[in-house]
């Protein structure tokens, strides 16, 4: 896929990690931005106009949490959050300050760069979900709700099941969160996540070859699932290795 | 006369005492027997502390001490605690008179000096003040008897002690009315017996029979009632059986000898029985003390903690004295700490929290019975330990008077005393406990740093050397040599943060027990979360599971679990060659989840795979493989969180094989079956 002269804003205020993902991103043909504070990252999202951001949460004047708030009030820009920090808590926050990725140092930087890549690609195609979605040897038919085989054969969900696959299709390939994802199938004041756990399974053994090694309803620890459509990862620049 | 059978509890004290004093020079103050005892004490300290002598305060108590009021006795005892805090030892002694029982007992201690009131009285037998002190001084040879007059002016004023109520005063008259009306009766059933057989017996027999009467009289009745009986038995022979009968008049007056010499023999084995009972009850007291102290001991040997402990003594301290008692704690400034308040019986003491502080504060007893604070209703003694006031024994007594005579003072002391060595016992344990803690963690700390400090070195040399040749311009690396560089650098680096991430989580599971956040979730995400950990490395091996979709759900804390797991797979990873086939499976046992990770490699290669769970234990100590042995540490201690175990055996597939049981709860019940809702 050919991206063009994207622009990537970096907001991180550690010097080589600044060089680590300047290096990254110029050697795969984005043009890079760097802001080491929020402040400046809020000012350079505004006047350079980015196609990406990757915020680290741990900068000098506020939290990084701050900057992804401020910046989803005026715009849908895809954001990745680079951080430190591995609680469930943090991470639920920054998803739900409305990061797009959450992406742990010591990070992998093919891997960074294809969920970057990732994130853009959602971000131009739009969020709407098209009738029909298409995966592995799966195609789900969201309005007429029929899931197929290729094969040909029928796939039946019930209702709920059903309405759980539609609502993380419909924010496919980013994390809605559990209390997204209750308050969208069961309506709110719903607190058990339990009976959700036990329909994500069983939509696993519908839909994934491997339930216990699930490659599209991938769980997010502590934060929620995600509807893998688009699970390519085999557009990394030629001289960086991939993850393989 | 043996004085030595009669010491109180505080015999073995004085004796060892005497050991020592043989050095030092003994003074005695007699107390108890004049009106200005104070004064005597305080004479004694001065001169006591002038001679350089050890000295003691001592009570005897005869007989009459039985007659002796109840609040004359608790000014006895508050004068012996008076002398007690002043220097000296205090010692009650029991005799017969008094004269002969501190002259005994001066001989015993080898004392030099006795002080007595001039006005003391020391015996009931004797006439004069002059003639006690000749006594005294004709029992005790070579030892100085100095006679203290009281101070003029001196106001003694006693720990004043509740007076009885009236109710109590005519149940007391009531008493002593029954008592010489038994009198009466003995001498009627004597008659009863003796008169048929008037006539056919010698009077001399007559005579026997008043006299076992006199007898029975005075084992069971008191002094008066006994006395009594004495002169109604010579009423009654006279009357009854001494020609003229049924006439008091005598005609011959040989008679008038046999009823003196009734008289006297009645009036003698009337005291010496009397004497006799009152040696028992004192042994009998005695022994029910000691009976009580060495239950209240035991008991507290056996107690583990400190609430434990308390709640023994205080229910042992409540049976004996009959009293409602409770113990405050003290923290180590000697606050009193209200939430440690251990209750016995059906009721509580009433507590003062002045006098408590107080107690607190001066480490000295207050309350009923002493001089501070006296009309509070309870008495409160101080459990010292060697750091100050661990805490307050409070206890008041249940019946309406509260008063407590010298020998209950004495055990409830004596018990308190043991409280309190108990209560520094545990408090000893509890100190030598964290010591021991202190040290553990210092070693592991040690141990920790030794081994964190190689294994971050190590990498950290790989790092360095590979960044400085890939840094170098002249050594023209081919792209093949440059990708190998950069990969080590990143597989080192993840290895460091692996190692710290290991190292954090161990910290964190033994920091504290409130660390599980536990949540619903399926094993089958669980496991698949951390094989996606691995996933790049995995690559490698061949992999498999056999986690059943219809397990129950789990109430664990997910990050743990997947950590636990993912530190499996990372050892299977480490520890067996690429090919080798890892398999993960999960079952339910009655209430049991076993999740199993075996693989077809080497094996574990140790004898005892229990120790591989220890911190810093690794599999095979002379290897490449790098690491500190902190992974399956860290999946022993997830594990037990949850409430299950870890076991590594051998793998049926040949290699390793290490089985996780959880226990889980109900199954969760789905509120909507998938077919319910439209």
């Amino acid at each position: 896929m050919i991206v063009g002269m994207h622009v990537a804003l970096v907001v991180e205020d550690d010097r080589a990690v600044q060089k680590v993902l300047r290096m990254m991103f110029e050697a795969n043909g984005f043009r890079v931005v760097i802001a080491d504070s929020c402040a400046r990252g809020e000012r350079d999202a505004r006047s350079q106009r980015p196609d990406v951001s990757i915020v680290d949460l741990g900068l000098p004047d506020f939290d990084g949490i701050e900057l992804i708030r401020s910046i989803r009030t005026w715009s849908p820009m895809p954001i990745i959050v680079l951080s430190a920090r591995t609680a469930e808590a943090q991470r639920l926050a920054a998803f739900e300050a409305g990061a797009d990725d959450y992406v742990l140092k010591p990070f992998s930087a093919p891997e960074l760069l294809a969920r970057a890549r990732a994130a853009l690609r959602r971000h131009v195609r739009g969020e709407e979900p098209s009738g029909i979605l298409e995966f592995s040897d799966l195609s789900i038919d969201l309005s007429r709700r029929v899931v197929q085989q290729r094969g040909g054969g029928e796939v039946r969900l019930t209702p709920l099941e059903h309405r759980i696959l539609e609502t993380l299709a419909r924010h496919r390939d980013r994390v809605v969160t559990h209390s997204q994802l209750m308050k969208e199938v069961w309506g709110p004041n719903r607190a058990d996540t339990r009976s959700l756990r036990v329909f994500i399974t069983t939509l696993r053994k519908k839909l994934e070859r491997n339930p216990t090694r699930p490659t599209h309803i991938v769980t997010e620890p502590g934060v929620g699932y995600r509807l893998v459509v688009d699970s390519q990862r085999d557009d990394v620049g030629i001289d960086m290795h991939s993850s393989d | 006369m043996d004085v030595t059978s009669q010491y109180d509890i505080a015999a073995g004290a004085a004796a060892n005492a005497s050991e020592g004093a043989a050095a030092r020079d003994c003074l005695l103050v007699l107390i108890g027997a004049s009106g200005y005892d104070i004064d005597l004490i305080h004479a004694g300290k001065r001169l006591a502390e002038a001679v350089h002598a050890v000295w003691a305060a001592v009570d005897v108590q005869t007989s009459r001490f039985r007659f002796t009021p109840d609040r004359d006795r608790a000014r006895r005892v508050e004068i012996l605690r008076i002398a007690e805090s002043l220097g000296a030892e205090a010692v009650t002694l029991h005799g017969t008179t008094v004269a002969t029982t501190i002259a005994a007992y001066a001989r015993l201690r080898q004392a030099s000096k006795i002080l007595v009131g001039s006005r003391t009285r020391l015996g009931w037998l004797a006439v004069s003040q002059y003639a006690q002190l000749v006594a005294l001084k004709r029992l005790s040879p070579g030892i100085e008897i100095i006679a203290i007059a009281p101070q003029s002016g001196s106001a003694h004023a006693p720990a004043p002690v509740p007076r009885k109520t009236p109710s109590q005063r005519v149940e007391y008259f009531r008493q002593r009315v029954r008592h010489y009306l038994s009198a009466v009766a003995v001498t009627a059933i004597c008659t009863v017996i003796a008169f048929p057989l008037s006539g056919h017996v010698d009077l001399i027999n007559i005579v026997m029979i008043y006299t076992l009467g006199a007898a029975v009289a005075g084992l069971l009745l008191g002094r008066g009632p006994s006395a009594l009986t004495a002169v109604t038995n010579i009423l009654a022979f006279d009357y009854f059986f001494v020609p003229p009968i049924f006439s008091l008049e005598v005609l011959d007056p040989n008679y008038l000898v046999t009823f003196t010499a009734m008289l006297v023999v009645a009036l003698i084995i009337a005291n010496l029985m009397i004497a006799v009972r009152e040696r028992t009850e004192a042994a009998g007291a005695r022994e029910h003390h000691t009976a009580a102290l060495y239950a209240i001991t035991r008991d507290l040997a056996i107690a583990r903690d400190v609430n434990a402990m308390v709640t023994t003594a205080v229910r042992h301290i409540g049976e004996v004295l009959q009293a409602y008692t409770l113990v405050l704690m003290c923290d180590e400034d000697g606050r009193i700490i209200a939430s440690q308040i251990v209750v016995a019986r059906d009721r509580r003491p009433v507590v003062d929290a002045n006098v408590a502080r107080w107690v607190a504060a001066k480490g000295r007893r207050a309350g009923m019975g002493t001089r501070q604070f006296p009309a509070a209703p309870a008495t409160y003694l101080p459990l010292q330990g060697s750091h100050g006031t661990i805490g307050i024994l409070v206890v008041e007594r249940a019946d309406a008077t509260g008063i407590m005579l010298s020998e209950q003072q004495r055990l409830l002391e004596a018990m308190a005393d043991q409280l309190a060595l108990a209560l520094e016992r545990a408090r000893l344990a509890e100190l030598a406990h964290a010591a021991q803690l202190a040290a553990e963690r210092a070693i592991l700390r040690n141990t920790l740093l030794a081994s964190i400090s190689h294994d971050l070195r190590t990498p950290l040399s790989a790092i360095a050397g590979a960044g400085s040749i890939v840094a170098q311009n002249d050594f023209s690396l081919d792209i093949y040599r440059r990708v190998t560089l950069g990969r080590l650098i990143e597989d080192k680096a993840r290895d460091m943060s692996d190692l710290l991430t290991n190292v954090l989580e161990l910290v964190r599971l033994e920091s504290g027990t409130d660390v599980l956040n536990r949540d619903w979730h399926s094993l089958s995400d669980i496991v698949g979360l951390a094989i996606a950990r691995h996933e790049s490395r995995l690559a490698g091996w061949e992999v498999s599971t056999d986690v059943p979709g219809d397990l129950p759900l789990l109430s664990v804390d997910s990050n743990l679990m997947v950590q636990m797991l993912s530190n499996l797979l990372e050892n299977a990873i480490k520890y067996t060659p690429p090919g080798t086939r890892i398999h993960i499976s999960a079952q339910q046992f009655e209430g049991v989840i076993r999740l199993v990770v075996e693989d077809t490699g080497p094996g574990l290669g140790v004898d005892a795979p229990e120790q591989l769970f220890e911190k810093f234990t690794r599999g095979r100590l002379e290897s490449d493989i790098g690491g500190v042995g902190l992974g399956l540490a860290i999946c022993r201690a997830v594990s037990r969180l949850h409430g299950g175990e870890i076991r590594a055996t051998a793998s049926p597939m040949g290699g390793a094989r290490f089985e996780i049981a959880v226990p889980h709860d109900e199954d969760p019940s789905v509120l909507e079956s998938p077919s319910s809702v439209a």
